[in-house]
């Protein structure tokens, strides 16, 4: 399956009557497996870095903090969702003029940044302050590089959020979250959601792993 | 039983091993929505997703990728509901009182009603969700939502029903996209803010969708 925008398709082909076959519903799943398989594969090592970057915070006594672009990572992970382990505090930024402030992110803090793509502007000033304070920074999102005339960069600074934190964890979801194009004018089915909270899950897991293999309790 | 595995591996191997049970058991349950809601929308009524926690409804609404149909349910009350309309519902457990009642108020208006969530509730539960709406779809999670098991510690944690019934409710509007090609409609799609010519495209896609109401 390719991530690619269809472009245009003639109407006749877009109103032909859809032959009797896997439906889009299961192509959509398939694609989400797919991308799965293509995390635990390419960015597993990654995950791991990360969760051991937030144990040893976490054991020094320092914090971790996250925040996601929206929809529904921001609303899925929130504080007093059953079955969260309470290792991340939701970061808070303050507008300062055109820039961003973290007041509450120390020295030593971690910090985790989940963008859709790899372009918002604001994740990356948050990932520019967050280093600047001296925190440890990773990025969850997709890396766009590939559709640059799709998808351009728009921070001023001509970098992309990969560009900036310490590690990124690439969703490898596709171009402008546009899952299946077969027949359509625009791809349809957004998967960033869906890959950027498995991706948060997992790193709790991994993270409470390794607090319980230190003799560490998980955070009240 | 864990072996060597991390539990992060752990993690995607369960939302793997969900989806592809989804997929061999329920793939008729895609279709059975699709048929619902495009009956819905091609009579004039309308598209609404709803969760208590709003996770699933801020992803499958004025999203990239997304069916403009969709709408957000926000009163739960179901003051925005009537007649020939369909609500899809998410919920973590079956037993939600303010759900059920949901449900209820939409049948009592007759809109129709799908939901999506876990068939196993705790033991104490005396009704659950999926005995009132049109058409039930089963999430596979654990009562209590966890599915990672901790030493030590005293409940499962890390929850599956905020992917699964995500990827579900997608999985449901991509079915109904292939559902409206059947019947020789074309399902308007927002494109993202983030690609060229993003508002050009959504203007015209609105301007299409106030007209046809799909």
């Amino acid at each position: 399956m390719e991530c690619q925008d269809a472009g245009g398709v003639p109407e006749a082909r877009l109103l032909e009557e859809v032959e009797e076959r896997m439906g889009l519903g299961l192509d959509y799943l398939n694609y989400v497996r797919n991308e799965l398989r293509m995390v635990v594969e390419k960015e597993m090592g990654k995950i791991e870095r990360a969760a051991q970057w937030a144990v040893e915070t976490l054991a020094s006594g320092r914090t971790c903090w996250h925040a996601d672009i929206g929809h529904m990572p921001e609303l899925e992970v929130r504080i007093g969702r059953e079955a969260r382990p309470n290792i991340f505090k939701p970061l808070r930024p303050t507008p300062h003029g055109r820039e961003v402030r973290l007041p509450e992110v120390r020295p030593g803090d971690f910090v985790v940044l989940g963008d859709q793509f790899d372009v918002t502007e604001g994740f990356i000033d948050m990932a520019l302050e967050a280093k600047r304070l001296g925190a440890k920074v990773v990025g969850i999102g997709a890396s766009m590089r590939a559709y640059r005339n799709e998808i351009p960069v728009r921070h001023f600074s001509g970098k992309t959020l990969e560009d900036v934190v310490d590690l990124f964890i690439d969703t490898h979801a596709p171009m402008g979250d546009g899952a299946l194009t077969e027949g359509l004018r625009i791809g349809f089915g957004a998967t960033t959601g869906v890959l950027n909270c498995t991706i948060y899950w997992a790193l709790c897991g991994e993270i409470v792993e390794g607090l319980v293999k230190k003799g560490l309790r998980i955070p009240e | 039983m864990r072996g060597d595995a991390l539990l992060a591996k752990l993690y995607f191997n369960r939302i793997d091993e969900d989806l592809r049970r989804f997929s061999e058991e329920q793939s008729e349950n895609l279709s059975k929505a699709a048929k619902l809601i495009a009956d819905a929308v091609l009579s004039g009524g309308r598209f609404w997703v709803y969760d208590k926690g709003k996770a699933i409804t801020s992803e499958v609404t004025g999203r990239a990728g997304g069916l403009l149909m969709v709408q957000p349910l926000q009163d739960p009350s179901g003051s925005q509901l009537r007649k020939g309309d369909v609500v899809a519902m998410s919920a973590v457990r079956g037993d939600d009182a303010s759900d059920i009642s949901l449900a209820e108020v939409a049948k009592t208006k007759g809109a129709r009603t799908i939901a999506i969530l876990p068939f196993r509730n705790p033991p104490k539960a005396s009704r659950s969700l999926k005995d009132i709406v049109d058409l039930a779809i089963d999430d596979y999670a654990e009562p209590g939502d966890g599915c990672l098991e901790v030493p030590g510690h005293p409940s499962k944690i890390c929850p599956t029903t905020g992917v699964i019934n995500a990827a579900i409710m997608w999985a449901i509007c991509a079915e109904l996209v292939d559902e409206l090609r059947r019947r020789g409609k074309e399902a308007h799609i927002y494109k993202s803010v983030f690609r060229v010519g993003s508002s050009e495209w959504n203007a015209k896609m609105r301007e299409e969708f106030q007209k046809l109401g799909y």
